[in-house]
Formats: C-alpha cells, sequence, structure tokens
C-alpha cells in the first residue's frame, strides 16, 4: 500500500512559489445519473478495468508530449467524477503510483465522493494513498429533495459519510444544491434551503460549493423543469448572509470557505492556468509547451465515450484559441471571483483591447455593478448573480 | 423582321398561382433553355424574388415556336411584376403586349390581384387567354373556376385551357393559342421611331439597360435617340434581345422587344413609361400613360452600429442605381444616431429593400415604424409635407392636417365579411360599395388612411380572413383629419425614433398597447425599465419592466470554460445588435413593436 510519502514535499522543489498547475482525473463511472446531471457517465462498472488501464497510457503519452508541464513543479490533483469513491482502492492505489511518479510536487489532492460509497475503512485509505482533501457529494440533507434530484443517497448516509469524513480530514468540502423553485411536470417546486443551513451551521465543513440548481441539456430535467430565477436570486442572498454571517469568504460565485481553505485546483481555472485533464471528456489547457506555437494557448477535449476512450486515448480535440477568445477569458474569468480582475495586467497582454473597456467600467463602477478595490476591478458580491450580464457588457465595450 | 410572325404577350396571375412555373415550362418546351441550364423560376432574377415568389423586376424572353401551322414565331414573353406597390410597372409591360395570358389556380379561384391586373391589360386592349392551373391537383375544381372567371371578370372561359405548368400538362396547346388568338403588333415600319420602356436597371460594367418594345419605326445601333419626357438624348451602343441569354443584334423594329444600351449613367434619366424617338425624325406623339412614380411609404433606415453608416450609404445609392421610384436623405436621431429616411411605393417595396440590404450587403438595421408623407397647413398659412413624425410641428401651430387616403378593393369569400368590415371600420374606412361577383364571392370597396395601411392592414386582413381576402388598392387623394403624435419615453427620456402618427380617437388605445407591446420585447436589463407612452406632456399608458435577477452560470471549471465563453460571446452578439438609447438596449424589433400583430 502506498503512503503520504510518495507524495513529493513542495519544498523539495526548485523553483518553488511559481504558479500552480493542475492534473485532473476524470473517474466516468456513477450508480445512476442524477435528474440535473448533462455530464457525461456510465453506469456500467465492469468497464473499470480497461479504463484504469487506459488511463495510465493516456497520462504517459501526455507525460512524453507535454514534457514541459510535468517538470518539476508544485501542481494539484484533482479526482473528480462521476463517483470517484466507485474506483477500488487498488484501482485508485495504480492510477495515482502511476501520477506521482512524475516530477510534479502535489500540494493538493482533492477526490470527489458520494456519501453512499464512503465506509469509514475506505476514508482512512484515502489519507494513506496521500489524498488531503474531500470534496464530499452531499446535495442536501433533506430526503424529498435528493429524491427530486436523482440522488442515490439518504440524508442519513450523507450525515454518516460527514462524520467519517470530518474526523479524518481537516480539510474537505460539500455540494449543496439549492434554488429548487420553479416548475417541473405541471407542479410547481419549492424546497427552501433552510433545512440544510442548520446542518451546515452544526457540521461547519471548512469549504462549501453551493450551485443553483440549473437545467442543462442532456439532463433529464432537460425541458421538463422550469426555473423561477427569482426564487433563486433571493435564496442565493440567504445563503450568502449565511455563509458571510458563519465566517466563509465568498471566493468565487459558487464557492464558499473559511480561511486558507479555498480550492488551490479550482483556482487555477480561474486565473487561467495550466492543466492537464485525464479520461474521457477531460479537458487541458496549456501556454507554454514545447511543440505549441500559439500564443494564446490551446485547449485539449478527451472523447467524451468510455468505449471510445478505451480504444483510444488519443481521441482528442484540440481548440486553439485567438486573441479575442483569449481576452474573452482572461476577463470574466476572474470576474467570478472575489479577487477580481487587475487591469494592469490585463493591459500587459492584451494593451488595445483593455483600454477600450475603460469607459463601460467607470460606467458599471457609477452605478455599482462593479467595484475598484486596489488597482483590482471586481463585481460585488451581491451581483455576483448577474455576472454574465455585467461580462457581456464589458465585453461588448471592447467592441470585440 | 416580318411583324406579323410576333407575338408580345404577358401572364397574369395572382402570387402562387404558378406564373413562374408557366413560364419556365415555356422556356423549355420552346428549347429556349436546355434541361442543364434549367433553374426552377428563371425568370426570377434575384434570390429574393425565387423564396418569396415574387416578380419585382419585369424581364423578357424571346421564345422561337414552330407552330402547327408550320411556321416559325418569335414569341416575347414580357413578365410584371407581381404586387400592388408596382402597378404602374405592371400597366408599362402590359401596354408593351397585345395579348396576356390570364393564370388562375383551379383550386382557389379568381383573386383581387388578379382582377387588377385583368384590369389593367384590358385597358390596354390586349388580347386575354384565361387558363386554368394546377389542373393535377386532387383539391382542382376547374368548372367552378371557369364560373368565377365568367362572372367576375366577364370573360368567356367556356374553352379557357386546363393547364398544369408544373407537370407539363396543356403546354403545347398554349402556345398554339397564343400564335392563333395573340394579334400581331401593328404599328408603322415607316413611321418616326417611337419605343416605349417598360423597365431598366443598371449593370456595373454596362450602364443602365433599358428594356423596349418598339411601337413604330426602327431602332439601330449607333443611332442618336431622345428620352422624351426627360429631354435627354443618347447614342445606342448596343441592342439586343434575350432568349432568354442576352444576344446582340443590329436594330429593333416594328414590334420587336429587346434591350438598349446607350453608356447612360443615370437610372433617373430612364424613367419606366418614358418614350425614345430618333433625334432626325421625331415621332409627333410619345405613347399614352407616362408618370413619374412617388414615394408613398417612408421609414427611418438606421445601422445598429454606427459605424455602418457609411456603408449603409453605399448600399443605399447602389440599390437606388436599380430602383427609380426608390428614394433617400440622410437624417439623424436622437436615439438611433446617423440614418436615413427613405421613401417607397409601397410596404412591399420597403421590405424588399430592407432584405436586400440585410442579405446582400450584410447590414444590420434598425428600421422605425412605416409613415405616409401628411400635408400640414400651419396656422401663418404655410404648407409642409411631413414624412416623419419627428418633424410634426407642435399642435398650436398647426391649421389643418390631411392625410393620404386610398381606395381599397378587398376580395373575399362571403363568410369573412362581417370581421372584415369590423376591420376596416376599426381603421377608419368609408365604405363605398359592397357586391356579390358570384353566390358566395364579395367585393367591398373603401376608402382607407394609407396611415392605417401601412401599420398592419394587410397582416390583419389576411389573419381576420385566414388568408382568402385579398387586397388591391390605388391612390386616392388628400383628406382633413385629427392626427396627433404619439411619444414613447424610455426611462423618462422621448425616443424618437419610437414615436408615431396616430388618429386622436386612437391615441390612448395605441400608446397602451404599443408600451405593452414594447414591456414583452425588451429584455429585463441591470436596472428597472420604465416605458410610457405620451401626448404633448401628458402621460397615457405606463409599463415597468423589473430588472434582471439571475443571469449566471453556477459551475465554471477546467471542462466549462469554452461552453462558458461561447455564452457569453452569444450574449454579447446579441447585445452588439440592440440599440444603446441612455443607458437602456432596446432591440431592432421593438422599433417595429406596432406592426406586430395579436392574433
Amino acid at each position: 500500500m502506498l503512503n503520504g510519502n510518495y507524495v513529493r514535499k513542495s519544498a523539495e522543489i526548485k523553483n518553488h512559489g511559481q504558479k500552480l498547475r493542475g492534473v485532473y482525473i476524470h473517474i466516468p463511472f456513477c450508480k445512476r445519473r442524477c435528474n440535473y446531471c448533462g455530464f457525461y457517465s456510465n453506469t456500467d462498472t465492469s468497464l473499470i478495468k480497461g479504463y484504469t488501464q487506459a488511463l495510465m497510457e493516456e497520462f504517459e503519452n501526455k507525460k512524453r508530449q507535454y514534457a514541459d508541464f510535468f517538470k518539476a513543479k508544485e501542481a494539484t490533483l484533482f479526482i473528480g467524477g462521476g463517483n470517484p469513491a466507485l474506483l477500488s482502492l487498488k484501482d485508485l492505489e495504480k492510477i495515482l503510483k502511476t501520477i506521482y511518479s512524475s516530477d510534479l510536487a502535489f500540494d493538493e489532492i482533492t477526490i470527489e465522493a458520494n456519501p453512499d460509497s464512503l465506509g469509514e475503512e475506505k476514508i482512512s485509505s484515502y489519507k494513506n494513498l496521500g489524498i488531503n482533501r474531500i470534496s464530499l457529494g452531499i446535495q442536501s440533507f433533506d430526503d424529498s429533495v435528493l429524491n427530486l434530484l436523482g440522488r442515490n443517497h439518504s440524508s442519513l448516509q450523507a450525515l454518516k459519510s460527514l462524520e467519517i469524513v470530518k474526523k479524518h480530514f481537516d480539510n474537505f468540502s460539500v455540494d449543496i444544491i439549492g434554488g429548487i423553485y420553479g416548475e417541473f411536470r405541471n407542479s410547481k417546486v419549492k424546497r427552501d434551503i433552510s433545512h440544510d443551513l442548520k446542518f451546515l451551521a452544526k457540521f461547519s465543513p471548512p469549504h462549501i460549493s453551493f450551485y443553483l440548481l440549473s437545467i442543462e441539456e442532456g439532463s433529464f430535467f432537460f425541458n421538463k423543469f422550469v426555473i423561477d430565477e427569482a426564487k433563486q436570486a433571493e435564496e442565493y442572498n440567504i445563503f450568502c448572509e449565511f455563509a458571510r454571517d458563519k465566517g466563509y469568504t465568498h471566493y468565487e460565485v459558487s464557492n464558499f470557505a473559511k480561511k486558507g481553505y479555498e480550492c488551490k485546483h479550482n483556482k487555477i481555472y480561474w486565473e487561467g492556468g495550466e492543466f492537464i485533464g485525464l479520461g474521457p471528456s477531460a479537458v487541458s489547457f496549456l501556454k507554454e509547451n514545447k511543440g505549441i506555437k500559439n500564443g494564446w494557448g490551446i485547449r485539449l477535449k478527451n472523447v467524451s465515450d468510455i468505449k471510445e476512450y478505451i480504444k483510444n486515448v488519443n481521441l482528442t480535440e484540440m481548440e486553439y484559441l485567438d486573441r479575442q477568445s483569449a481576452f474573452c477569458e482572461a476577463v470574466f474569468l476572474p470576474l467570478r471571483t472575489s479577487e477580481g480582475l487587475n487591469l494592469s495586467m490585463l493591459k500587459l497582454k492584451f494593451p488595445e483591447e483593455t483600454e477600450k473597456i475603460y469607459g463601460v467600467l467607470e460606467n458599471l463602477k457609477k452605478a455599482g455593478f462593479v467595484e475598484q478595490k486596489k488597482g483590482q476591478w471586481i463585481i460585488p458580491e451581491k451581483h455576483f448573480i448577474i455576472g454574465n450580464e455585467i461580462v457581456a457588457k464589458i465585453l461588448k465595450g471592447a467592441g470585440l | 423582321m416580318d411583324k406579323n410572325l410576333v407575338r408580345n404577350f404577358s401572364i397574369i396571375a395572382h402570387i402562387d398561382h404558378g406564373k413562374s412555373t408557366l413560364a419556365d415550362r415555356l422556356l423549355e418546351f420552346t428549347g429556349a433553355l436546355t434541361e442543364r441550364e434549367m433553374q426552377d423560376q428563371f425568370l426570377d432574377k434575384m434570390d429574393l424574388e425565387r423564396e418569396r415568389g415574387i416578380t419585382i423586376k419585369a424581364q423578357s424572353v424571346r421564345l422561337k415556336y414552330k407552330a402547327d401551322d408550320g411556321i416559325d414565331y418569335v414569341l416575347n414573353l414580357i413578365d410584371t411584376p407581381g404586387h400592388v406597390d408596382f402597378s404602374y410597372e405592371v400597366s408599362r409591360s402590359l401596354s408593351a403586349c397585345e395579348g396576356a395570358i390570364l393564370v388562375v389556380d383551379a383550386t382557389q379561384g379568381v383573386e383581387a390581384q388578379t382582377l387588377a391586373n385583368v384590369y389593367l391589360a384590358l385597358e390596354n386592349n390586349l388580347e386575354i387567354i384565361p387558363v386554368i392551373n394546377k389542373i393535377d391537383l386532387p383539391s382542382a375544381e376547374p368548372e367552378r373556376v371557369k364560373k368565377e372567371i365568367e362572372e367576375i371578370i366577364g370573360l368567356p372561359a367556356e374553352d379557357a385551357l386546363l393547364i398544369s405548368a408544373k407537370e407539363g400538362i396543356g403546354i403545347k396547346e398554349l402556345l398554339e393559342e397564343i400564335v392563333k388568338k395573340v394579334p400581331p403588333p401593328s404599328g408603322s415600319v415607316d413611321a418616326p421611331l417611337k419605343a416605349l420602356i417598360f423597365d431598366s436597371w443598371y449593370d456595373s460594367y454596362q450602364g443602365v439597360v433599358t428594356l423596349i418594345r418598339v411601337i413604330d419605326g426602327t431602332i439601330k445601333k449607333g443611332m442618336k435617340i431622345l428620352f422624351m419626357a426627360v429631354n435627354k438624348v443618347f447614342e445606342v451602343e448596343k441592342l439586343g434581345v434575350f432568349s432568354p441569354f442576352p444576344v446582340e443584334v443590329n436594330e429593333l423594329s416594328v414590334g420587336e422587344v429587346g434591350f438598349l444600351i446607350t453608356g447612360m449613367k443615370d437610372i433617373k434619366d430612364c424613367r419606366v413609361g418614358d418614350t425614345i424617338t430618333g433625334t432626325e425624325r421625331k415621332t409627333e406623339t410619345p405613347f399614352p400613360g407616362f408618370k413619374i412614380m412617388k414615394p408613398m411609404v417612408f421609414c427611418g433606415l438606421y445601422p445598429t452600429v454606427n459605424d455602418d453608416f457609411e456603408e449603409l450609404r453605399d448600399a443605399l445609392m447602389k440599390l437606388s442605381l436599380n430602383d427609380s421610384s426608390f428614394v433617400y436623405e440622410p437624417e439623424t436621431s436622437l436615439a438611433l444616431g446617423f440614418g436615413f429616411r427613405c421613401g417607397f411605393l409601397g410596404l412591399l417595396h420597403m421590405e424588399i429593400i430592407q432584405e436586400r440590404l440585410e442579405r446582400e450587403y450584410h447590414l444590420d438595421l434598425i428600421t422605425t415604424a412605416p409613415t405616409v408623407k401628411y400635408k400640414i397647413t400651419l396656422s401663418n398659412g404655410d404648407i409642409i409635407w411631413v414624412d416623419n413624425p419627428n418633424k410634426f410641428p407642435e399642435s398650436q401651430h398647426i391649421d389643418k392636417i390631411e392625410e393620404p387616403y386610398i381606395k381599397a378593393h378587398i376580395h373575399t369569400p362571403e363568410a369573412y365579411l362581417g370581421n372584415i368590415l369590423t376591420l376596416c371600420q376599426e381603421k377608419r374606412g368609408i365604405q363605398r360599395d359592397i357586391k356579390y361577383i358570384t353566390k358566395d364571392r364579395i367585393v367591398v370597396e373603401y376608402e382607407l388612411p394609407l396611415n392605417e395601411i401601412v401599420l398592419d392592414f394587410y397582416d390583419r386582413l389576411k389573419s381576420v380572413s385566414k388568408g382568402y381576402a385579398s387586397l388591391d388598392y390605388e391612390f386616392l387623394d388628400y383628406k382633413p383629419s385629427d392626427l396627433i403624435k404619439l411619444n414613447i419615453l424610455v426611462n423618462g427620456e422621448p425616443v424618437d425614433a419610437l414615436s408615431i402618427i396616430v388618429h386622436k380617437d386612437k391615441a390612448y388605445y395605441r400608446g397602451r398597447e404599443l408600451v405593452s407591446k414594447l414591456r414583452q420585447l425588451i429584455p429585463k436589463q441591470l436596472f428597472e425599465v420604465v416605458i410610457q407612452a405620451g401626448i404633448g406632456n401628458k402621460i397615457i399608458a405606463r409599463e415597468s419592466i423589473a430588472p434582471l435577477k439571475k443571469n449566471v452560470l453556477a459551475k465554471c471549471y477546467g471542462g466549462d470554460i469554452t461552453r462558458k465563453r461561447k455564452l457569453l460571446e452569444k450574449q454579447k452578439e446579441g447585445k452588439k445588435r440592440m440599440k444603446q438609447v441612455g443607458n437602456v438596449e432596446i432591440p431592432q424589433s421593438a422599433f417595429l413593436a406596432m406592426l406586430k400583430v395579436e392574433s
């Protein structure tokens, strides 16, 4: 059995303190698909063996192809899904051993898990595998909500798993889905968040991801559930207030953390950092590797179908960002965070475009839709919920 | 060429009754086009014409046909535009012919449009050959339609040909009928040249191309000719015929139809209906019936993005090269910036120009509600003409307002009569006549203000009659009327491009209706938006749009970024197509809100 020592300590790395880079592993297996989920997943767990093999093959390929990325640097690892807890400890160990064999020094290693697949043994083993953060897919403490969402666990399982996780891990997160208001199959749906808030207050997880229910194409809810956006907005405010009251920082549209517990891996996405994604439908983003001529970065997306993936792990779509797309991302991603957008940094890369958006920013500032704090432009928390509208206005201002 | 072997004819039909398909079949049958060259509806050149099934510009084609009597005839098919806006052009095309094929749909029967054109043909003493088309359809009722032709039009239809242009049934019989029934051109080859202009267009290589019908004499290459109405002299550079591809000839003689190129650059020198004669031997009498067509319907055209102003100007210039009845001049609007006030023959003409600007010139446009030209007598006795609500004087300076009226002929099955009378009444119509033309079909004659027609009359007529009623109209005169200006305010600011001229009795209703439509059309914004309608300083209607509550994606991780970015880009593109008025973004559709029909 592996133990924590396998993971390189960041102190061993020479260029300590540089920008983090992320590795994401997608585990596309679920016992059942939730009603709101539009992502690719597979309920046929007999494919796990072949999948594990393929994943390791992909890792070796990527390591060769993007060697620069895998040089000794500080990094994060995130094992997401699907439900990664469906992997046996043996398979997980195999995968991790391979990943750890690179020169990257993993600082934060997260695994997502659903409450119904977690026992005490598994959780403590995770620790031995070097995992230091657990993201628990609670979604709700209310059985009627879990039922409506098509989740595979009960509120009791949620509570139990949370207790065990809390016992073994200092750093963990829970996912909560809120804003369950609207119409589903011609009847009104109204699920108050207050019940969940009581439990959150009791367990006081260091990190919460709070998502308003959204209806995704390809999900069961699609074309069946009509969301009441006004009620969602109300509940979002209620949650923000709760989180503030309990000492959380609202550091991204849907993410709340106690001091020092922000998710480092996810921050890489919002800061425009580089990451490698492994597994079906996983996405990578690379900027400065050998063989990448494009100055604005490339994004790779693996084939979604798991059988296709096992057959050929190199089935990848490639998107070359152009200047306009890169600018768009450089604006909207940081504006999702409480850190906000640094105009001087933006101007270094996009001088003309930045020049053009000053006017809109000033106007939006006058109306209170953006604020300026020490050179950072931010969307204030109360307007996170209309962030798209604000960003679209800014982008329009750039005349692109 | 021996004029006795020439037959000049047109096809008269209602939209969709199969005129273009029949023309195609005639071209195919006479071998003018091989099957490979055959593109459906050959004569409708522009994409737009083909899509809408409407002919916008007239065309003419020379067909060779060996008749059963063994003689080779030359048949000139002169196509005519098919809409009420272009009735003058239709009359000129018809007067270039000796005969007309009247196509009536075997399933639909005679429509107002058909009747109007038949009258034009009769005025021009044309021999009319009735033809009943689409007899292949199971719902065809040729006997009923024959009876209609006799009762409504008063033409003997006992021997009307039964054809199917689509299936090619009866085409040969029709060609024989044309040779036998349409008289050869009269006119004298020895008389001084007299040629009628029945269409023209601008070609960027050749300059103005003119379609002519020689009435008397002969026109030859190199000859000096006079355009009589504009009194300008040009030299004949090229002559030719379309068969259907252009073929140059050295002369066109009495009875012949063809094209003429003189090096003329300005289409305004080439007026449809004008007469061409020689400078050495002039004809005594120009061809009768010449008119200069004046625009009747006006609207503002503005680029959505201000930077496109120059492009819009260029495009308008190019379109007007081809269309002497379309006028434009620059204007400014506080809300919309720089644009143009444009004048059109009618609503269809307006829509066609708009669509061509968007399609052929890729311009994003904002169109203001169409209006007519008002005649206003000021208190100091001066008379002004106003085609823009923003130039409407303050009421205390107005002595009298007159607005244009039209005479409308509406054909309808009996079942919809009640609805139509209600509609005409609502539109301030004055009833002139109602008569049964057959047992269950009625013609209603109304005098109606053109102002009401340009708003939504046509759509409403179609909707209250399930599409069965048809409309034809002609300009009547100006009549005094009690009109006022209705202002629309957005967040307290009047938006000039949204104001309209309405009858006093309808101001409240229109105001409320308009404000509630705008409320639906303007998307939620960051702020509350208040929309008001007002007359002078008085507010008569108010609605508000609550601020946007939510617009954000909950999740945005590594795999979501591209998707999320595309979403934002789409949203931004949507915003670019809206016009920023103050801090409110108003979509294009809002400027035409009053045209939207509640069905």
